[in-house]
């Protein structure tokens, strides 16, 4: 369904508009830091969006720029088949009915949780604006938080009141910067589902922003990776992670180890001995090793030595040194036992990528 | 090696950095280590000694209004009581609403728009810190009053007759909120700034996104936020306004300190101004009340991570007149006080008349009046620092209504009129230590319970924000407590340490009434020189003196600008 | 070792103390201690020596040579006044080039606050000499025990109206109660004649006085009330007040602005019309009820006084007996226009001299025995 050209991406669109749409836009800093170059990006009603890439690469701007607090420096930005941003045209944010929940949340301090989430109402009476404020406590689970103050409040539960406030007005668009970065580990998982539970029983377009990978993958419906102010690839989480088209996406979308080889045809070698590609290659080429893709067994030829192993509850990593002085990384069931120093023979289980060396 | 980062951190240095830590409220206390609580005695008894001594002239003042006999309480309702406490209700209300609306338009110009030239505003508009409220009233009086500059240059220009060209009044409530609140907004322009430079770009971000426009985002999200700070330079303008007396004198503005004044005019009766005085503390009590509250709630406004400097507005057709008004506040607060002052000087030294020529033999001492100034000044304000770091370290990490009791004796001897303050510690003095009464000493002890609230204005903040993290983190690595005091808390604490310094040091410099109360023979201060050839109408003389404080306070500023804005803007960052 | 270890092996706090944090409070303590230095040489000579004090008894004004010793050391005395510095700097400078062994240092200031610091500063007084120019305010001082007996022949000299009996204050010159009339704005005919006439509506807005700050105003308002009645007092104020005078708090202020022209009369001492009319200012004077039946002239005095529990009495008495001395009385009459108390002393020129007017029939102490009430009813009466 997605469709990669050369750094654009276009999902499969439903009745009507896109609900967000990006052409050819690009912010600079100060004239010569470039944000974002020339991204063109099309959300569908209803989707949710993960824009997946390291710090630095633009993807919080982007979403700055969808939300109306930058303005692009080129290119378009619409809003359900509208023009937002344009030269020679300009919506302000307050004006694009757009909701953002900021990375530390941003509540007013002087305000009371009822009152940061009654802040978005002010054009409605007393009765209706009161009204709607339950309604949305009710909607994040905060029902009886309403009199305390932010600095009260687990972060967890800030959270929710941010995505209360941001859902007030109704938005037809809610964004999130780095939802999680400002959460315990041990709830976010939980907090990851709440969350996306949340976002469908609102039916409104998402669109967050975030460097966890796991993240990225588990909650969105489509994904979009970033680096360095462009768009590598977008399509759905399984697309993006099995056939990554670059070797850059490849390394943000999951965890990754490369290894250097020539390519032959169908098969090309390297330290692993021969392989099996999965589309054929000539020349050298950067094969792509993801940790469940590999085997490992004991084997005192083998090409790899087991230099460590990382422990990891239901399963385990081991850092293997191959002759060639090179790394992978394997994943191997918790009860293997693969002590460093141990020869093994790494095999893969079945047909790797490879990506010319240097792309 | 072995193991990931996760337990690396050996338990013990975790256990003993629970119980180990300085900072458990007294009472929370499990096992105490001795040095604990020695240091914690420590500061109580010191803070208490401070307090003690800063509240001797209150003590004084309410052991007389106590004693004294119901016919003075009474004698003093009767006639001008309520106007004049109507006239200062009115001084303070007036000068107070002014000095925040022009420290908080101009600090939003300087900081949140892109006012072209913003760092020279900045400095600029911090500068008119040295220039006392009198000096200026002297320099305003000498240009607008009847047969002054204007009225000569206007009456010879249009050839009117002398004396009908119309001119404003400087001598009424207008004149002296105008004089007073163009000397006093930085009070107000300074904290103001730095609040509305820290606040995270992302609350108003938000505001707008609930779709709010621009005013109504400045109105309930910015102005809110930066309340604390503002408020408590609300507070500094209207204790001074309280207690100011030269200004008021020279412009004939008749207020409370000018009541309690005149009780020593024709025949001398201290008791009936220890109760004015004892009234005017109740006067300033609701302030102190309100400022306190705003702070305690300016303490839940902690800076969030991912801070981003807030936005900048384009003022686009506003940027003339935002630029005009901004020169119009520099010029009349710094250039027409200094421009006059000059021009006086330079009149007095080219053209001498009779009257010049003898005054100007009082003014031979000028560089001995000007190093009087400068040394006395800068012992109480290191004095009045030092004083204040034990109430100040009491207040930030035990607060609860002891400590602030305790801050409020503290600040008690700003509060009085100078006069009394003086009178009170020459009573002390005299009676228990002859040996420093009417020595220079003595004058400096004066001065220094007159700056330390200006100290413990800005060590308090600046102690409540060092983060009790770091000091448990280096009470897990082994110091002791006094050395976690210095090694870890005065360091970070530095920087609003310093600024307290530089408000003491501003604050002794241009102390009138204690000095002319407590000084030596022989031994004058520059606002004493001032003053002198002010009454005396001699103006001309007077300037001298008056450029020789504007340059003496502020050179010194300069020099420790940096250090000191960033004290100053530490300061108040943390307090709101 | 791990690097825990290495961070947990710490050398003493106390040696710490003194390395980096310890050298910042070290600065500061030099600093301390600097600034000590600096002010403690500063104020050294200031701090009064304890002069042994001869039997006082021997009379003064008798040339001390025979109990001083051979090589006499040089006694130090300080005065407080509340005379403006210009003008005093000539006495000390005259009395210190008569009487080289004797130091005088002056603290200029107010009453209010000289003479509330003498009160204040009774344990331990650092004042020798007390010369101020408001006779109440002298009288009340004296009143409160502050002053010392002056023996003195000079002094016992002065008319018994112009001092205490025991010389615990003499006046040193007199001032008259005048009224001063800018001489462009107001025709000689048209001048007022009594300081009733104040009142009078045809002056309204045009008048200048003194509030209650100023002693010599309040002064002249006791007098009133004791040669003409409460009534009449009552009258008085309440008549300025009405009359729109404009109030200062002291007299200079007045002369200034008769001299601009900003209004036409003052109620003022004698001497400012002098200062006006020597600065050029087109001025003239009026010395007021001389009329038959009228209140007849007000003075008060600017006068000196012993402080009590002085440590340098001898030389304090040298001091005064000298202002009370034709060099003394002559300064104070040319370079302020006052009448001196000595007699033969020569007025500065233009001065009337007061034999020519009738004065009015109150003593000083009299004023300062109506100085309670009066002020109490003139300002229930509005006086500000």
């Amino acid at each position: 369904m997605a469709e990669v050209a050369g750094g654009r991406g276009v999902l499969g669109q439903r009745d009507g508009a896109p609900a967000i749409e990006l052409r050819g836009v690009s912010r600079r800093y100060g004239g010569h830091l470039t944000a974002v170059q020339d991204i063109s990006l099309s959300v569908t009603a209803g989707e949710l969006l993960a824009l997946l890439g390291p710090s630095g690469c633009g993807k919080s701007t982007t979403l700055m720029l969808i939300a109306g607090l930058e303005a692009p420096d080129e290119g378009e930005v619409w809003l359900h088949g509208r023009p937002v941003a344009r030269p020679g045209l300009f919506v302000p944010p307050e004006a694009r009915r757009v909701g953002l929940v900021f990375q530390n949340f941003a509540l007013f301090p002087h305000l009371s949780v009822a009152e940061n989430v009654a802040y978005a109402l002010a054009d409605r009476d007393g009765g209706s604006r009161a009204r709607r404020t339950v309604e949305l406590l009710d909607l994040v689970g905060l029902s009886g938080a309403g009199r305390r103050y932010p600095h009260e409040i687990s972060g967890g539960q800030q959270q929710r009141v941010a995505v209360a406030r941001a859902l007030a007005n109704e938005p037809t668009t809610i964004l999130l910067d780095e939802p999680f970065s400002n959460l315990d580990a041990a709830r976010r998982s939980e907090l990851r589902e709440e969350l996306r539970a949340l976002l469908r029983s609102a039916v409104v377009t998402s669109v967050f922003v975030t460097h966890d990978q796991a993240e990225a993958l588990a909650l969105a419906d489509s994904l979009a990776v970033m680096h360095e102010g462009r768009i590598l690839q977008v399509g759905r989480p399984r697309q993006v992670y099995d056939e990554p088209t670059t070797r850059i996406v490849a390394g943000l979308s999951g965890p990754a180890s490369f290894l250097r080889g020539t390519g032959a045809g169908a098969t090309g070698v390297c330290a692993l001995g021969s392989i099996v590609l999965i589309e054929p290659a000539v020349g050298p080429i950067d094969i792509l090793i993801r940790p469940e893709t590999v085997g490992l067994k004991r084997d005192s030829q083998g090409p790899g030595v087991v230099e460590r192993s990382i422990y990891q509850g239901p399963d385990q990593l081991i850092v293997i040194r191959l002759d060639s002085d090179e790394r992978i990384t394997v994943r191997v069931p918790a009860f293997a036992t693969f002590e460093p120093g141990a020869r093994v023979w790494p095999r893969a289980y079945r047909p790797l990528r490879a990506f010319a060396a240097g792309v | 090696m072995g193991g990931s980062g996760r337990d690396s951190r050996p338990r013990p240095a975790i256990r003993s950095a629970l119980t180990g830590s300085a900072l458990f409220p007294l009472t929370r206390v499990r096992a105490p280590a001795v040095s604990r609580w020695r240091l914690t005695w420590v500061l109580i008894l010191g803070a208490l000694a401070v307090a003690f001594v800063a509240a001797l002239p209150l003590f004084v003042v309410a052991g007389r209004a106590v004693t004294a006999a119901p016919s003075v309480w009474l004698g003093l309702w009767s006639g001008q009581i309520p106007g004049l406490l109507g006239n200062t209700l009115a001084l303070v209300v007036a000068t107070v609403s002014f000095a925040v609306v022009i420290g908080v338009a101009l600090a939003w110009l300087t900081e949140r728009t892109d006012l072209p030239g913003a760092p020279l505003w900045r400095w600029a508009l911090a500068i008119p810190l040295v220039i006392p409220a009198y000096v200026a009233a002297l320099a305003l009086i000498v240009l607008l009053r009847r047969g002054g500059l204007i009225d000569r240059f206007l009456t010879g220009a249009l050839g009117a007759v002398p004396g009908t060209v119309p001119l404003p009044d400087l001598f009424g409530l207008g004149g002296a909120t105008l004089t007073i609140a163009l000397c006093v907004f930085p009070y107000v322009y300074l904290p103001a700034a730095v609040a509305l430079r820290s606040q995270d770009r992302a609350l108003e971000d938000a505001s707008r996104l609930a779709g709010r426009g621009r005013v109504t985002t400045l109105i309930r999200v910015t102005l809110p936020l930066a309340a604390p700070a503002i408020a408590a330079g609300a507070l500094l303008v209207g204790l001074y306004v309280l207690s100011d007396f030269g200004t008021v004198s020279l412009l004939r503005y008749r207020t409370f300190t000018t009541v309690i004044f005149n009780q020593f005019a024709g025949q001398i009766d201290r008791s009936a101004a220890a109760c004015l005085s004892v009234i005017l503390i109740v006067l300033t009590t609701p302030m102190l009340a309100v400022e306190a509250l705003l702070s305690r709630r300016g303490r839940r406004l902690a800076a969030a991570s991912g801070w981003r400097p807030p936005r900048r507005h384009a003022l686009g057709a506003w940027r003339v007149p935002a630029l005009g008004g901004v020169i119009l506040v520099a010029v009349l607060s710094l250039g027409v006080p200094l421009f006059t002052l000059g021009g006086l000087a330079l009149q007095g030294w080219l053209a001498p008349t009779d009257v010049d020529r003898v005054w100007s033999v009082g003014n031979d001492g000028l560089g001995q009046q000007t190093l009087n100034s400068l040394v006395v000044s800068a012992l109480a304000a290191t004095v009045a620092l030092t004083c204040a770091f034990a109430p100040a370290l009491l207040a930030a990490r035990y607060p609860s209504w002891p400590s602030r009791v305790l801050l409020g004796l503290c600040l008690s001897a700003a509060i009085l009129p100078g006069l009394i303050v003086g009178l009170a510690l020459v009573l002390f003095l005299a009676t228990w230590a002859p040996a420093v009464h009417g020595t220079a000493l003595g004058l400096g002890l004066g001065l220094t319970l007159r700056a330390l609230p200006s100290a413990l204005a800005a060590a308090e903040p600046a102690l409540r924000g060092v983060p009790p993290l770091f000091e448990r983190a280096a009470r897990s690595l082994g110091s002791s407590p006094v050395a976690v005091l210095r090694r870890i808390t005065l360091p970070l604490a530095a920087p609003g340490l310093s600024g307290g310094w530089v408000l003491a040091f501003l604050t002794a410099m241009k102390e009138l009434p204690t000095a002319l109360m407590m000084r030596p023979p022989g031994f004058d201060t520059l606002p004493v020189r001032i003053m002198a050839a002010a009454n005396e109408s001699v103006y001309t003389q007077a300037a001298p003196p008056a450029l020789a404080l504007v340059a003496a306070t502020a050179l010194p500023l300069l020099l420790l600008a940096r250090r000191g804005e960033r004290g100053l803007e530490g300061a108040a960052r943390t307090n709101g | 070792m791990t690097n825990g270890d290495m961070i947990l092996k710490v050398t003493p706090p106390v040696h710490r103390a003194f390395t980096r944090s310890g050298r910042v409070l070290s600065r500061r303590c030099l600093l301390t201690l600097g600034g000590l230095a600096l002010v403690s040489a500063a104020c050294a000579p200031s701090v009064p020596p304890a002069t042994a004090v001869p039997n006082s008894s021997a009379a003064p004004s008798a040339a001390p040579i025979a109990t001083k010793p051979s090589t006499p050391t040089p006694a130090e005395i300080t005065i407080y006044t509340t005379r403006a510095e210009a003008l005093f700097k000539p006495v000390i400078d005259a009395f210190t080039s008569a009487h080289p062994s004797i130091k005088a240092t002056v603290l200029t200031g107010t009453d209010a606050t000289l003479g509330t610091r003498l009160i204040e500063e009774r344990a331990s007084p650092r004042a020798d000499v007390y010369i101020n120019a408001d006779t109440l305010a002298a009288i009340d001082l004296s009143e409160k025990g502050l002053f010392a007996p002056n023996p003195s022949r000079t002094v016992a000299a002065v008319a018994e109206t112009y001092r205490e009996i025991d010389g615990r204050w003499v006046s040193l010159t007199l001032r008259a109660r005048t009224i001063m009339v800018n001489t462009n704005l107001v025709k000689p005919e048209e001048r007022p004649l009594s300081v009733f006439d104040l009142i009078d509506p045809k002056w309204k807005g045009q008048a200048g006085a003194a509030d209650s700050r100023n002693g010599a105003m309040l002064a002249s308002l006791v007098a009133i009330g004791a040669l003409q009645g409460d009534a009449k007092t009552v009258e008085f104020v309440r008549g300025l007040v009405a009359n729109r005078t404009k109030w200062f708090s002291g007299h200079t202020d007045v002369r200034k602005a008769v001299g601009n022209g900003e209004f036409k009369l003052g109620f003022v001492n004698h001497y400012y019309y002098h200062l006006s009319k020597a600065e050029g200012a087109p001025v003239g004077i009026i010395y007021p009820d001389q009329a038959t039946g009228q209140m007849g002239l007000m003075v008060n005095s600017t006068n000196a006084s012993l402080v009590a529990g002085s440590r340098s009495v001898e030389q304090a008495a040298v001091f005064i007996d000298y202002m009370l001395g034709s060099e003394g009385q002559k300064l104070f009459a040319e370079r302020n226009y006052e009448y001196p108390i000595a007699s033969g002393v020569p007025l500065a020129e233009g001065v009337a001299p007061l034999s020519q007017y009738r004065l009015a029939s109150i003593t000083l102490r009299q004023l300062w025995e109506g100085l309670a009430a009066t002020r109490a009813l003139a300002q229930r009466s509005g006086l500000p």
